[in-house]
């Protein structure tokens, strides 16, 4: 790969990545140091994005499974990644309107308290506009699964931001 | 289902990536990125090779070029010159023709002494005449 064309690939899909790996590993260190994993890796083989159907679909792919080696890695030390993660992370755009601003601290922690794998779903979906059918090929898992960690997912938000979100409805 | 919770969920956006990250996440990549030479088949090689060459100062070497060219087509022509000459060439001496006339004449010769006998000479090796001539001793 030119490195003009890493610095493209870069400019297209570096902030869909770091979306989901920041929502997905809850650290804003872990996620700096997949996502230079990432394109260090692209750069080692160029050849893999050219095999590439589709390019995001693919760099999801790859983030991801960077990430779980890094959580099985560090599951030897700590008990629990959860527990690793950095408190208070920001994953949401700031907003000026104090009660959006509310809602989205509350969403950010209600995502953290799901699994890292309804969480990297539900991410795909409401935040990548990702079809089943491509989480299920991103995330190297059937599709009715994609489908039903996303209803799981999805039930437990609603569950857990009902208040606010009818107090702002 | 409830589409008005996932539309509300989208409606806000995710956190910018820092912009300080791009150049440093590049930068580590492009470190380790292989050179030129190892991912480029041979003839795409060749080219690169040739244009970085040419590349400083093509017209001196387009220069270079016209006047090895030049010395080419010179070395051509004065090089069908001793074949005009050997055609025109002066005859030769009373010495040399009687020194070629001496060889030819022993190339004759050699050539007689070394001729096959002839064929119709009779066979006097065959089984049958040993034979034969057993019988009559």
């Amino acid at each position: 790969m030119a490195p003009c064309n890493l610095e493209r690939v870069y400019d297209e899909h570096a902030q869909a990545l770091f979306a989901f790996l920041l929502n997905f590993t809850r650290s804003e260190a872990d996620t700096r140091d997949l996502l230079q994993e990432s394109f260090v890796k692209l750069a080692k083989q160029p050849q893999l994005l050219q095999d590439a159907r589709d390019e995001r679909s693919f760099l999801i792919r790859l983030a991801h499974n960077l990430a779980i080696d890094l959580m099985r890695r560090r599951g030897t030390r700590e008990k629990n990644y959860q527990q690793f993660a950095e408190v208070g992370v920001v994953i949401f755009a700031r907003s000026n309107d104090p009660d959006e601003q509310a809602f989205r601290a509350a969403l950010a922690e209600a995502l953290g308290e799901l699994p890292p794998d309804q969480r990297a779903v539900v991410h795909l979906k409401l935040w990548e506009g990702l079809t089943f059918e491509e989480i299920a090929t991103a995330l190297d898992i059937p599709q009715n699964t994609a489908a039903s960690r996303y209803r799981y997912g999805l039930d437990k938000l609603r569950e857990r931001l009902r208040p606010l979100y009818e107090e702002i409805k | 289902m409830n589409p008005d919770f996932e539309k509300r969920l989208q409606q806000h956006p995710m956190r910018g990536l820092p912009r300080e990250w791009r150049s440093e996440i590049l930068a580590a990549a492009k470190d380790v990125m292989p050179h030129a030479s190892e991912r480029l088949s041979f003839s795409a090689l060749f080219k690169l090779r040739l244009r970085e060459l040419l590349w400083p100062c093509p017209q001196a070497w387009a220069g270079l070029a016209a006047v090895w060219l030049l010395l080419l087509v010179f070395n051509f022509a004065e090089g069908e010159k001793p074949s005009q000459q050997f055609g025109q060439q002066k005859p030769l001496s009373r010495e040399v023709k009687a020194l070629l006339k001496e060889q030819e004449q022993l190339r004759a010769e050699l050539l007689q002494m070394s001729e096959p006998e002839p064929a119709d000479r009779p066979r006097s090796n065959s089984r049958s005449d040993c034979r034969s001539k057993l019988q009559l001793a």
